[in-house]
């Protein structure tokens, strides 16, 4: 008798545990799943944040960012630089109400970067009322500076639309002046762990951002350098402008107003 | 673990509609039955086009030798991943589960194949890969070296640049042409029974024997050089046939056939695919400082009005963006109609898998 109580009571134990053993491993499973989930949904926002970085920097560069790289061994490549400034847009904005003026700036930016992405190029930095923008950075590009000219002359075209609409608004239209150099820069990721991005520096970049300064003392609003303007076909309409001194250069420096496109 | 994140990803990309009709051709259905075993309505998108369909099938349906079937399929998975190929990539992972592979097993190599749970020579082999058909640069040859050296047989590596180059010639294709994607095969589950039988089915149908000796022979016909830098492999045959079907078309004259290689081989920087397609634009009478001037420009009076109108088109499919790239080809589509568009997408696809097979002499 008793010997068959202790049975019951064991193999009543027995289920107990198997029950509440059961019952663990549900709740595992479930706990499981929902950290399957977690993973899947934070591997999808990886892999969407990785196909927006890489509009920005090398694929390369993006991978080693995500894998947790610290330095990214910098390089040295050809590429063309474009500068573009808004001309008086500092003065304008002391006397027109920014709750007007800012949403201006933004569309700006939204067409000329559309325009620059179709041509091949990438905005590589902003600046106050400037950009900088670089073709052959993310993809080696034989084509780069004919696709840099072709896409300042549709920013071009790309102005006077939104010009059309600035007007409407009651306000002053807008004008740009755009600087493009050709050569050898060193491309990095550069910063702090608060703050980095993938950038391009040297001396061609310097010449670039002088020579969008130049497009105001030439009174033209797209100037290139020689390095591009040699490798542009005879459809570009270049006219070329006096030798100009530009800080950091012992020479002048020769400069293309560019005209057209006739395609 | 992560099931499919890509695949999800890859559906947020917006696919068009067709560029051409499907046109169904009994001839090419016996062809699809005869080596698919099925027919496919969604290949018969390139029916007009003989050497091209041949080619897709052929390159689609490929058996390598040296290479595991299974090595062979996710280095396809890979290359449409990079690619964003949404028709190739649920081919070919339609195709792995057939294998036996489980959703988990795929996810891990999709989802990254730096972390995946394949072996480190297997991660190593898919990351080359992906290299290879990313081609931003493209990977040198001592990557193909290295992966020699950790115990791949130098065919068998052979045969997998020949799998990506293949896939991205197929990846461009049904890209370009926007082909109606086949959700049964995006969703495809095999059934308790097909998994079972999976290892038999492989039993059944064993890896190809190795090619006879006359295909390490020296190749000739167009761009021979990248031909032959596949000896002893299936992809002589493969390629080579590609090429002499392409170049025999009548469709486009051979000259600017000859321009479309060499725009995507500027494109990727590819000096020997580069100077393949100046051996044959010289025998067409187009001498080098006139191919300098063309190349540089995509333009001038050298070109003709359907080469002025296809150079431009043909630059961006080296490295493009699906979206971009099918608004390009229906542009181009009507500026030169159905039976070109279809030409210039298969040369400019075959000319970017050449490009990317040339990593082996480089």
């Amino acid at each position: 008798m008793t010997a068959s109580l202790l049975a019951v009571a064991a193999a009543a134990g027995a289920a107990l545990t198997a029950l509440m053993l059961g019952m663990v491993l549900a709740r595992a499973r479930r706990r499981i799943g929902k950290l399957e989930r977690a993973v899947t949904r934070a591997s999808e926002d990886l892999e969407r944040l990785e196909r927006a970085f890489g509009r920005f920097a090398p694929e390369d560069v993006v991978e080693k960012l995500g894998q947790g790289a610290k330095e990214i061994a910098p390089e040295r490549r050809e590429v063309t630089i474009m500068f573009a400034d808004l001309v008086g847009f500092t003065p304008l904005s002391e006397r027109v109400d920014p709750a007007s003026l800012i949403p201006v700036l933004n569309d700006y930016f939204r067409r000329m970067s559309r325009v620059i992405r179709d041509h091949h190029g990438h905005v590589s930095r902003i600046m106050g009322d400037g950009l900088m923008a670089l073709f052959g950075a993310l993809v080696p590009n034989s084509w780069q500076s004919a696709d840099a000219v072709r896409a300042a002359l549709a920013m071009r075209a790309a102005l006077d639309e939104l010009n059309a609409e600035v007007e409407k608004r009651g306000l002053p239209p807008l004008r740009f002046g755009v600087g493009l150099n050709r050569g050898d820069v060193v491309a990095a990721v550069v910063g702090s762990d608060q703050l980095m991005e993938f950038t391009v520096m040297g001396d061609a970049v310097n010449l670039a951002a002088r020579v969008e300064a130049l497009t105001r003392a030439h009174g033209v609003d797209i100037l290139v350098t020689d390095s591009v303007r040699t490798k542009l076909d005879d459809r570009f309409e270049v006219r070329e402008l006096p030798p100009a001194e530009v800080k950091g250069k012992s020479e002048p420096v020769r400069t293309w107003a560019v005209v057209a496109f006739k395609d | 673990m992560l099931p499919h994140a890509v695949a999800r990803l890859l559906k947020e990309i917006p696919w068009g509609e067709p560029v051409v009709p499907i046109v169904h051709d009994p001839e090419f259905a016996a062809d699809l039955k005869k080596v698919m075993g099925m027919d496919a309505p969604n290949f018969h998108m390139l029916s007009r086009s003989k050497w091209l369909r041949t080619v897709i099938l052929r390159v689609s349906t490929v058996r390598t030798s040296y290479l595991s079937e299974r090595l062979a399929l996710l280095a396809s998975l890979v290359t449409a991943q990079e690619n964003s190929c949404r028709f190739c990539y649920g081919n070919a992972r339609a195709f792995l589960k057939m294998l036996g592979l489980s959703e988990k097993e795929i996810d891990a190599v999709e989802h990254d194949v730096k972390t995946a749970g394949a072996d480190d020579n297997e991660r190593e082999l898919l990351h080359f890969c992906r290299d290879l058909s990313r081609s931003n640069p493209r990977p040198a040859r001592a990557q193909f070296d290295r992966l020699v050296s950790m115990g791949y047989d130098p065919r068998a590596m052979v045969e997998i640049a020949m799998i990506v180059g293949g896939a991205c010639m197929n990846n461009r294709v049904a890209t370009f042409l926007a082909v109606p994607l086949v959700t049964e095969l995006e969703n495809y589950s095999p059934s308790f029974f097909k998994r079972l039988m999976a290892p038999v089915w492989r039993l059944m149908h064993p890896a190809p024997p190795p090619p006879p000796p006359e295909s390490l022979a020296p190749v000739t016909g167009p761009f021979a050089e990248i031909v032959s830098l596949m000896k002893g492999t299936v992809g002589v045959v493969t390629f080579h046939d590609a090429l002499v079907g392409a170049f025999a078309s009548p469709v486009l004259p051979v000259r600017t056939k000859a321009w479309v290689f060499a725009v995507v081989a500027r494109a990727l920087d590819c000096q020997l695919c580069e100077r393949g397609a100046a051996r044959i634009l010289s025998q067409e009478g187009v001498g080098e400082e006139v191919r300098r001037r063309v190349l540089e420009a995509l333009a001038g009076p050298d070109l003709d009005a359907t080469e002025k109108v296809l150079l431009p088109w043909v630059r961006e499919t080296a490295h493009y963006q699906t979206e971009v790239m099918q608004r390009r080809t229906y542009e181009l589509r009507e500026r030169v109609g159905e039976e070109v568009v279809l030409e210039v997408v298969g040369l400019a696809a075959l000319a970017n898998a050449c490009s990317r097979v040339s990593m082996l002499a480089q």
